[in-house]
């Protein structure tokens, strides 16, 4: 095989500078975001609330309360417009299991870990999930626009049962 | 084909190499039946084991392939990067023997932890960690793994750097960095991410060790942070040890070298170091202890995470495209020239465009304001495997297809075999990607043992097409690949020479013509990989929009 050496003419040099152009051209991702409005610093969009630590007591006292308030006899709970919702979650389960919500509402679900790292996503067509670390509760803020059910399951690996932490809210007119 | 023709493997190194072969294989062969445990279970047409099962097989088969496979590779390829491509000697047999015992501990190590139900998944999360009495097995073989990668680590320095007599003479180490082979700089290069990772591997495991026998406390949150950043560190030394081995592949299977100056080849490595540390952010896009702000930094910063491998993307592609017009094709004839039926060029190729793939949905997994839509959910692996199981995986098995030959000195046992392995093992983790993808965006969470009764009927669909098809097409062809290995160690014919092993296994490359070569369809890869980006961007916001739970 006969020795060559690197064709290094002004036309490869050209094209090397076109293959950095084309590589960092990832960056127009930058002003495609803020075309989109998807861009904002600020806390808020998607936003999961300030991390402050709770203990496990006070948070399972919000949820007692709830089902006394809004307990329903089959053991579900419907939480009226404006009203926070408190999800406990513990191996290898979601209290409460069911939850009644109004259609085109906007609630926050305030989430908290236990024990162990469990995570959560509410599934409807696709699914918008959280980390949930233990002792930190954590607050999505939804408005659900469709009736029908939302799947919730738990998506952090939590031990044997992990498949089973399963819950569900049922979005009514 | 002079590179070929250069390579003499003393028997030393015959000897620690073929070690490093027998135990890499093993591992993932163990690796890959774990997998094949998991899709019985994770099938849903199939569900034909418990789902304790299911837990412990993620956990045996993310720690042997991904810690272990990968990291045997990778410490072997310091080895061949500090011996037989630079024609020297190790610094010392003796501590890459000691090395690589160490990692063949871990992993027996590792083994008898997952055989006896820890099932914490490579995460190794703490505090759940707790509850396996088992668990200290797995830090521990995490630090006994760090430390034996450590060890090797610095013989492959002591043997490189040590070529340079005078150590203040500035003049030598240029010479020195000068000489070097590109797939030696890019080891090189990798350190500047594997040692700092391997000693925070080693402070947080040997904590958490210690943890798992009540000998210390550890913070649950900062292990979390720290594993991220390791296991982030981690990652990337497969992503930059693949290029590495490319560059050796070409020109090994197509006779084609560096276009342009090997020195912004080996530049180009040095990126990595500057690209990859400050990106681990986007493991915890979906973490709601980090405040806004950084997750969208983070997110800026990691658009450049790919910078660096689109632009060896462009080179080597540039390399074959030369050294087809040199040999007087143009495009569409040099195309077809190439030696698609040698299995190590056949890897090489299907390894960059399984990359590629992944490449693009890892792109959309590392945007902030998609997190809440895709993390965690079956999209996470369904990128991991053309990524991981394509991109490294199936290059490095090019590397063998070559490199078992020439250290046996025997022929490869079913060439006609290992001619279609890498297309068929590309295939099916394309397909296990795609339908693993549709699976993701329908909700299917990561890591989950069944997707269970009342789950939307969709998702046993694209699981039971994503793993009932995809991962059983690609175990099959992990099984083709093992098994033409040990075939050739066994019944291979036997040849004098390393390159009379390797002599026949592709299409001879074509004469030189001419001496010039442009390479303007190099630039293709990497244009569309930008574009699609952006399409699945914009498409991913629209599903994230339409989806009728609303984050207002
Ligand atoms: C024939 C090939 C393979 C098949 C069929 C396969 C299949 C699977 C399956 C079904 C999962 C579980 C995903 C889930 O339920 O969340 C998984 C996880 C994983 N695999 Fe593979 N795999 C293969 C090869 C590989 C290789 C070669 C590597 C790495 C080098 C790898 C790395 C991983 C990792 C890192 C995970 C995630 C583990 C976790 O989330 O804890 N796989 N694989
Ligand atoms: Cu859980």
């Amino acid at each position: 095989m006969s020795e060559m050496t690197a064709p290094a003419g002004k036309g490869s040099m050209r094209l090397l500078a076109a293959a950095f152009g084309v590589a960092f051209s990832v960056l127009l991702l930058v002003p495609i975001w803020s075309a989109m409005g998807v861009l904002d610093t600020e806390a808020g969009h998607g936003d999961h609330g300030a991390a402050t630590v709770m203990a496990a007591e006070d948070f399972q006292a919000r949820v007692d309360q709830q089902l006394e308030r809004f307990g329903q006899a089959d053991g579900s709970v419907a939480i009226p417009p404006g009203t926070d919702v408190f999800v406990m979650a513990r191996q290898y389960a979601f209290v409460p299991r069911t939850i009644h919500l109004k259609r085109g509402e906007t609630y926050d679900l305030v989430f908290y870990a236990a024990d162990v790292m469990h995570g959560v996503s509410l599934i409807m067509g696709g699914s918008l999930s959280s980390v949930l670390l233990p002792g930190t509760p954590v607050t999505i803020r939804v408005r659900p626009t469709a009736s029908g059910t939302i799947a919730l399951r738990c998506t952090e690996y939590c031990g044997a049962g992990h498949h089973a932490m399963t819950a569900s809210i049922t979005v009514g007119d | 084909m002079d590179l070929l023709e250069s390579i003499e493997i003393e028997a030393d190194d015959r000897r620690l190499l073929g070690a490093f072969a027998v135990v890499g294989l093993a591992t993932m062969s163990v690796g890959g039946l774990f997998a094949l445990l998991m899709k019985l279970v994770r099938t849903p047409a199939l569900s034909i084991l418990p789902a304790e099962t299911y837990y412990q097989a993620l956990t045996g088969h993310g720690i042997l392939m991904f810690i272990f496979w990968m990291g045997f590779v990778q410490t072997a390829f310091l080895v061949v990067a500090g011996s037989v491509l630079i024609r020297r000697r190790l610094w010392s047999y003796r501590l890459a023997w000691a090395g690589l015992g160490a990692m063949t501990l871990a992993a027996a190590l590792a083994l008898a932890g997952v055989l006896q139900g820890t099932n914490i998944t490579y995460h190794a999360a703490i505090p759940l960690a707790a509850q396996y009495p088992g668990a200290w097995m797995i830090f521990l073989s995490f630090v006994i793994l760090a430390a034996g990668m450590l060890l090797i680590v610095l013989d492959f320095a002591l043997t490189v750097l040590g070529a340079v007599e005078r150590k203040g003479d500035l003049d030598a180490w240029a010479a020195l960095f000068r000489s070097l082979p590109v797939a030696s700089f890019a080891a090189l290069a990798g350190l500047f991410i594997a040692v700092p990772g391997l000693f925070a591997a080693l402070r947080m495991f040997g904590l958490a060790w210690l943890w798992s026998i009540g000998r210390a406390t550890v913070d649950p949150g900062m292990y979390r942070m720290d594993w991220h950043i390791v296991f982030h560190i981690y990652h990337y030394v497969p992503a930059l040890t693949l290029v590495g081995v490319a560059y050796v592949l070409v020109e090994l299977t197509a006779d084609a070298r560096s276009v342009y100056a090997k020195p912004l080849a080996k530049s180009l490595f040095l990126l990595y170091p500057v690209f990859v540390p400050p990106t681990f952010v986007y493991h915890l896009l979906a973490d709601p202890s980090l405040p806004q702000q950084v997750k969208l930094a983070g997110t800026v910063l990691s658009l450049l995470v790919g910078v660096p491998t689109v632009l060896h993307t462009f080179i080597i592609v540039g390399m074959l495209e030369a050294r087809m017009r040199q040999a007087g094709f143009d495009a569409a004839a040099g195309l077809r020239r190439l030696p698609w039926g040698n299995p190590a060029f056949g890897s090489l190729a299907v390894g960059l465009v399984t990359l590629f793939v992944g490449g693009l949905m890892a792109y959309a997994l590392i945007q902030e304001q998609l997190a809440p839509m895709l993390h965690n959910t079956f999209l996470v692996p369904a990128y991991v495997h053309p990524i991981a199981a394509g991109g490294a995986n199936i290059t490095y098995m090019g590397a063998l297809y070559y490199g078992i030959p020439m250290l046996l000195r025997r022929r490869l046992w079913g060439l006609r075999l290992a001619r279609w392995q890498p297309y068929v093992m590309g295939a099916a983790l394309i397909w296990m990607a795609i339908f693993g993808a549709a699976a993701g965006l329908a909700g299917v969470p990561r890591r989950y043992a069944s997707v269970g009764l009342d789950a939307p009927a969709a998702w046993a669909t694209w699981m039971n097409l994503a793993l009932g098809v995809g991962a059983m097409v690609a175990i099959g062809a992990g099984i083709v690949f093992v098994g033409t290995m040990l075939m050739t160690a066994v019944a291979g014919e036997k040849v004098a020479s390393p390159q009379a092993a390797v002599a026949g296994m592709g299409p001879l490359p074509p004469p030189v013509v001419r001496s010039s070569g442009w390479t303007l369809l190099a630039l293709v890869p990497g244009t569309v990989f930008v574009v699609g980006v952006v399409v699945l961007t914009v498409l991913a916001f629209q599903r994230l929009w339409g989806m009728p739970v609303q984050l207002p």
